[in-house]
């Protein structure tokens, strides 16, 4: 292909749509309205100023779905039909834009991508969604692009195979999601930011958690003789997060090498080629034994480089993904290599643990991907 | 159009009164003029300022709007209801009266809990354990959102409240508040502690300008008449006056 002509190549937004439908996506159109709560407690609070939201005759909100996974999902959790579904989805969703976002002005924003729901084999699945999204831009002659490649569940096996408390693991979870740049310094809890605890108090709930009842305990930590506000929280539950906070605060728990072991983790940055490279000797160097997880992402990358190579190009990021806490596996991101500013151009991965978040009785395996059409259409006109 | 100042005064309550007796203190006697139901008033002896009565609220949406040109009300309304309010109101004075702080109170039982990190900690395992975010309830929504997104906080719903918010977390309808106190008292009556951290604003009255409301040369005039009558017994910068004065289209 001569790279000179693609430039002369208009971007039709609808031959992604065709192409997927050519694939064997079954076209859907999921709901254009949806339960504001539904979304806020799915996607957190700050969202909700970006919604465009409306109240109805009863009081409750209702939004124009700020993307096309969440009403999918829901429709799906309602379909008792459990057999393998692939949709394609293209139409508008809505947000307001952020200040950051360049490629749009106004709230609603096209969106085409597809979704494999329910199937089993799942390195194959990984592998089947990214070629697709790398075959379409291709199709519309895009490919200016860099792209970026993760795996959050790596992150998950290191947590699960180190020894510490299942609280401090939260902890840990919960900074990672947030995208705190260095999760360690924020993780060990300064004494003197608390104002309850020391070590007289803590000693008399151990010796005395049987005796008393969890409430009395309680208002005599708290200072009061009686206390009937609990918060929706059960009385037992707040004793025993107390006592676990006390002990971080003893014990600084993170020793050295775990901390080092963690930012190390994190800012692996490497090209894709050298991924599992990368890896192993990061695993060596801790004692960790990441085997499985370095095979399965070894076995993806080999299956991906099959049809084109191009994960010379590509990137490995160990951080991807964080901010978006639905994702439980292979995270990628297509960004334009030229604006650096603009959003990512497309976006998708696993996420496991969204139907039963959702509600859902039963566990589904999904993967998605989304074309940003706006910001697609930016970045091809650069191309000019 | 005349060509007066507008000024919005708190139509009722101790706010209304302080207000009164600020201005009383300066010479200018503020008059309702047909008794507590009217919604106009006038100062005494000084024909180029039309007084209207409004609620604080109101007083800050008018300012904002630049219905009104200059108004007293809190800082709190003032930042609740107006979008990047630097943008349209400036604060001319601060009148020392109606003190109160904006605050993130939680259960005193809630030991484990001393500021915004806990309660992120504990609203993680709360969402994890019973897939619904906690409910933090309050009058504030958009003062709060944006002090949790600047601590990096987001396990949270938040539940308007109409009437009385320190009495969420006792009858259920949320598992914490944020709520303006003067005293503490109230929160502490409804078992209710401040975080260590989770002040979100000190607030109290002042005398506002709304940068929206047309100001001509003559409305200019008066303004700089009122400020110097009044300059005594509150603290208004004179250097920011003038440059305030000067900016004004």
């Amino acid at each position: 292909m001569i790279k000179n002509t693609e430039s002369l190549i208009h971007i039709n937004p609808d031959h992604i749509t065709q192409y997927f439908i050519d694939k064997g996506f079954e076209r859907v159109e999921p709901n254009m309205i949806i339960p504001a709560d539904t979304v806020v407690n799915h996607m957190g609070e700050d969202i909700r100023r970006r919604l465009l939201i409306a109240p109805s005759p009863d009081g409750r909100e209702h939004c124009l779905r700020p993307d096309f996974t969440l009403p999918l999902v829901l429709e799906s959790i309602k379909n008792t039909d459990r057999s393998l579904k692939r949709y394609v989805y293209d139409g508008f969703a809505f947000r307001f834009p952020t200040s950051k976002e360049i490629s749009r002005k106004s709230p609603e924003f096209r969106q085409i991508g597809i979704e494999d729901f329910g199937s089993r084999d799942l390195i194959e699945t990984d592998v089947s969604v990214l070629n697709h999204a790398l075959q379409v831009l291709g199709k519309v002659n895009f490919s200016d692009y860099d792209l970026l490649l993760g795996d959050v569940s790596i992150f998950y096996s290191i947590l699960d195979k180190i020894n510490i408390s299942l609280s401090y693991k939260d902890r840990i979870k919960r900074l990672f999601w947030r995208g705190a740049n260095d999760i360690i310094p924020n993780l060990n809890i300064d004494p003197h930011e608390v104002t309850s605890l020391n070590k007289n108090t803590l000693d008399k709930i151990k010796n005395n958690k049987n005796d008393y009842n969890a409430k009395d305990l309680i208002g005599n930590i708290a200072g009061f003789d009686k206390l009937h506000v609990f918060g929706g929280r059960d009385p037992e539950n707040i004793i025993n997060n107390y006592i676990e906070k006390k002990e971080i605060i003893d014990t600084q728990i993170i020793d050295k090498n775990t901390s080092s072991m963690l930012s190390n983790f994190l800012s692996i940055n490497c090209s894709a080629i050298l991924a599992s490279e990368t890896l192993t000797s990061f695993a060596k160097s801790y004692n960790l034994d990441l085997d499985q997880e370095i095979e399965s992402l070894d076995k993806r990358f080999k299956l991906l480089n099959e049809g084109k190579p191009f994960l010379d190009s590509a990137r490995f990021q160990t951080s991807l993904g964080r901010r978006v806490e639905y994702y439980t596996g292979l995270i990628f991101e297509i960004r334009s290599n030229k604006m650096k500013d603009l959003g990512p151009i497309a976006i998708g991965g696993r996420y496991d643990n969204f139907f039963t978040d959702l509600g859902s009785p039963v566990k589904v395996p999904a993967v998605g991907c989304s074309v940003y059409v706006d910001r697609l259409l930016m970045a091809g006109d650069k191309y000019v | 159009m005349s060509d007066k100042i507008v000024i919005g005064i708190p139509n009722k309550g101790r706010l209304q009164e302080k207000t009164f007796d600020l201005f009383l203190k300066s010479g200018l006697e503020i008059v309702r003029n047909n008794g507590d139901r009217e919604y106009y008033g006038t100062i005494e002896g000084v024909n180029n300022i039309e007084v209207v009565f409004l609620s604080p609220r109101e007083i800050s949406i008018e300012l904002s709007t630049g219905t009104i040109d200059i108004g007293v009300t809190g800082l709190d309304l003032i930042y609740e209801n107006i979008y990047q309010a630097d943008k349209h109101i400036k604060c001319l004075a601060k009148l020392d009266y109606g003190f109160a702080d904006v605050v993130v109170a939680v259960p005193i039982s809630w030991i484990d809990v001393d500021n915004i990190n806990d309660l992120d900690d504990v609203a993680f395992k709360f969402r994890l354990a019973s897939k619904r975010r906690l409910r933090i309830a309050t009058k504030y929504p958009n003062i709060s959102r944006e002090f949790f997104a600047k601590k990096g906080f987001a396990d949270y719903l938040l539940v308007e409240s109409l009437g009385a918010t320190e009495g969420a977390p006792a009858y259920g309808s949320a598992e914490a508040i944020i709520d303006i106190t003067s005293t503490g008292s109230t929160l502490l009556a409804n078992e209710l502690k401040i975080l260590t951290d989770g002040t979100i604003l000190k607030s109290e009255s002042c005398l506002f300008a709304s940068l929206n409301a047309r100001w001509t040369v003559d409305k200019k005039k008066y303004l700089e008449e009122l400020f110097d009558k009044i300059s005594m017994e509150i603290n208004i910068d004179k250097i920011n006056q003038k440059d305030f004065l000067e900016n004004l289209l």
